[in-house]
């Protein structure tokens, strides 16, 4: 039976071959980019799906960054910046880790590195996929049995690799191997050709570094949770304080979630956009070990007045407010931005304000309205007129014009468009105004009247009808 | 040797297969990135493979499907020969990465393809005719000048008998 045996272990050996390929060459690292600072500040998004904690999200990753600080023997530091609420990655000159709650294939996790034409990163974000992997902040927890579990500290431990600039390795025993065992704990330590990869970027360090500890920082204003009106000025102060360097108070670097950096020292103050601020004030001492310390604090959003019916972005105005006070503009990219965040995917040249609708003049020459959460087609003519290619001005009809005699409808002169339905309703811009019906619309000296089906004449006053009797205008 | 003998040997044999391939896929199972599919199940999954060369790399600002904007690279693929569905001189493919103006994305788990190269594609197909790779970086096998998969010593010859065989399992 050792024969059969051995040649069933060779087919084996093949298709394990099919699966991995074998090794051509002795293992080593790659590299593509890095940091011209040696350093990198990260931002996390512990939001996840697996019930992690923000703190024990925070605290695996901020491990899985030192096992480079520590392990790498380099220069090369990462610091931890705070918590970040980003759900999406791009180019922004921030670097973080954030968790999908979707799935790639049987990717567990991406990193995204932006560099420039003399190979400097410029920025690197992490992206973990957890809807099908489940991911254990705490050693001694990870349950193999499904066979989808990952420690976010070896996971994040090799994705960090990525993000100071190593690609994968062909060393097997390497934190950058492209492999990962379920709640495998191996990553976490660096192998002699990770540390090789980093060294060849940043160097060596210089000498073993002394025994440090990380620094203290406190906030003393804001409160946690506090909140102010839009445009006040927050007074921000805090301390800082470190075992080895002393006070480090002036040295504190204070950034918000919504607005990045907002300034530095002990005390300023500052105005803050509107919405809800994660507030973190950090500082780094001179062996490169980061303290930081956080706090909420919302600020309210400016009331806005409401854009004029027939505004136009970007003929008119440079953005709309509707009346639910969202202001809508227009990206660089030509996205169409509702309070900052592109809308419903929208793209487009113009944005209408018309009939408290909002309208998008769309890269295919079309009219969108907005519906609250999507957009709508609604053709290539300027909502509210009769003119075509996004014109964004109507053309009145002539006075004296009779509905449905002498044209099938009527446009008046703020581009409103009156037809008669099938019913007989009396129809401003395909609603029925102001419960009118009637046989007839005639439009006279800058007014519309309607023949009703009590034989009397009818003004339209703006919001309703008034009757002025049989004899026609 | 009679019938129930012959069971046993079998059954003997089948858990040997089973246990070999056990013992040499646990050192490596699973990438850090994702779990590595073999490329019998990568052939069953895909709708297309082709053996290809890249004749053009565009790259574009593009948003994907989660809303990240990026650099997403289009790709002309010369196709040197189909593996598995419809047989065409040419497929595009997207691929998140590239560089525009000196800024170059790249994304960890993707190889970043250029002209000229070439690679056992593994594609689905996407809106619009483009194709997209099955299990992202997992279904481009790229090719070295000698025919072997780039950091193997696995041959195309190979990896075309494995897909046929499992394209050919599909079909029975």
């Amino acid at each position: 039976m050792r024969a059969p045996l051995l040649r069933v272990c060779v087919v084996a050996a093949v298709v394990a071959a099919m699966t991995v390929g074998w090794p051509a060459s002795p293992g080593a690292y790659a590299t593509y980019a890095k940091w011209a600072n040696a350093a990198a500040t990260v931002y996390i998004s512990p939001a996840n799906n697996d019930g992690l904690s923000d703190s024990a999200v925070v605290s695996a990753l901020q491990a899985a960054m030192d096992d480079w600080n520590t392990q790498g023997a380099s220069p090369f530091r990462f610091n931890y910046g705070g918590q970040v609420r980003d759900t999406t990655t791009g180019y922004d000159g921030r670097n973080v880790v954030l968790f999908r709650n979707g799935s790639d294939g049987n990717i567990i996790a991406y990193t995204y590195s932006w560099w420039d034409s003399s190979n400097r990163l410029l920025d690197s974000d992490m992206i973990i996929y957890d809807q099908t992997y489940t991911f254990y902040a705490f050693d001694g927890t990870c349950n193999p049995s499904p066979g989808n579990a990952v420690y976010l500290h070896d996971l994040a431990a090799h994705e960090f690799g990525h993000m100071l600039g190593l690609s994968h390795s062909s060393e097997p025993a390497a934190t950058m191997y492209a492999g990962y065992a379920t709640c495998s704990t191996t990553q976490r330590s660096l192998d002699a050709d990770d540390v090789a990869g980093i060294q060849s970027l940043y160097g060596k360090s210089s000498s073993s570094p002394p025994t440090n500890s990380a620094p203290s920082v406190s906030i003393s204003s804001p409160g946690n949770g506090a909140s102010y009106a839009a445009g006040a000025a927050v007074v921000f102060s805090g301390s800082a304080s470190d075992p080895q360097d002393g006070p480090l108070t002036s040295s504190v670097a204070w950034a918000s979630s919504i607005d990045g950096a907002i300034g530095s020292g002990g005390s300023f103050s500052r105005t803050l956009s509107a919405g809800s601020h994660v507030i973190t004030a950090s500082v780094r001492d001179s062996g490169g070990l980061v303290g930081s310390a956080q706090i909420a604090i919302t600020v309210a959003a400016a009331p806005q007045t409401i854009s004029a019916d027939g505004t136009m972005v970007p003929t008119m105005a440079s953005q709309i407010v509707d009346n639910t006070g969202a202001v809508w503009t227009i990206g660089s990219d030509g996205s169409i931005r509702r309070n900052g965040t592109q809308a419903g995917g929208g793209w487009g040249s113009k944005i209408y304000w018309k009939n408290s609708t909002v309208y998008v003049y769309g890269t295919d020459n079309n009219w969108w309205q907005w519906t609250g959460s999507t957009w709508t087609n609604v053709g290539p003519n300027t909502p509210g007129g009769t003119t075509g290619s996004g014109g964004g001005s109507s053309t009145t009809s002539a006075d004296g014009t009779m509905v449905p005699t002498m044209a099938s409808q009527i446009v008046d002169n703020t581009g409103a468009v009156w037809t008669i339905g099938s019913d007989g309703s009396i129809r401003r811009n395909g609603t029925q105004a102001g419960g009118g019906w009637g046989s007839k619309i005639y439009w006279r000296t800058s007014t519309i009247y309607v023949y009703g089906t009590d034989n009397n004449w009818w003004k339209w006053t703006g919001s309703s009808w008034t009757n002025i009797g049989p004899i026609q205008p | 040797m009679d019938r129930s003998r012959l069971a046993w040997r079998f059954n003997r044999r089948l858990l040997a297969v089973v246990a070999c391939i056990y013992f040499i896929f646990c050192s490596v199972a699973g990438a850090s990135q994702g779990r590595a599919v073999p490329l019998e199940e990568r052939a069953r999954g895909a709708s297309q493979i082709v053996v290809a060369t890249v004749t053009s790399v565009t790259p574009r600002w593009d948003v994907n499907a989660y809303g990240d904007r990026l650099i997403i690279s289009r790709l002309s693929l010369r196709v040197d020969e189909t593996l598995k569905g419809v047989a065409a001189a040419a497929v595009s493919m997207d691929l998140e990465g590239g560089t525009i103006d000196g800024l170059t994305l790249r994304v960890s788990a993707l190889p970043a393809l250029e002209l000229g190269e070439r690679a056992v594609f593994f594609l689905n197909a996407r809106a619009g005719g483009v194709y997209q790779p099955y299990l992202a970086g997992q279904g481009i096998v790229e090719l070295n000048d000698t025919g072997f998969v780039r950091g193997s010593n696995l041959t195309l010859a190979t990896v075309r008998a494995v897909v046929r065989q499992a394209f050919a399992g599909t079909r029975r």
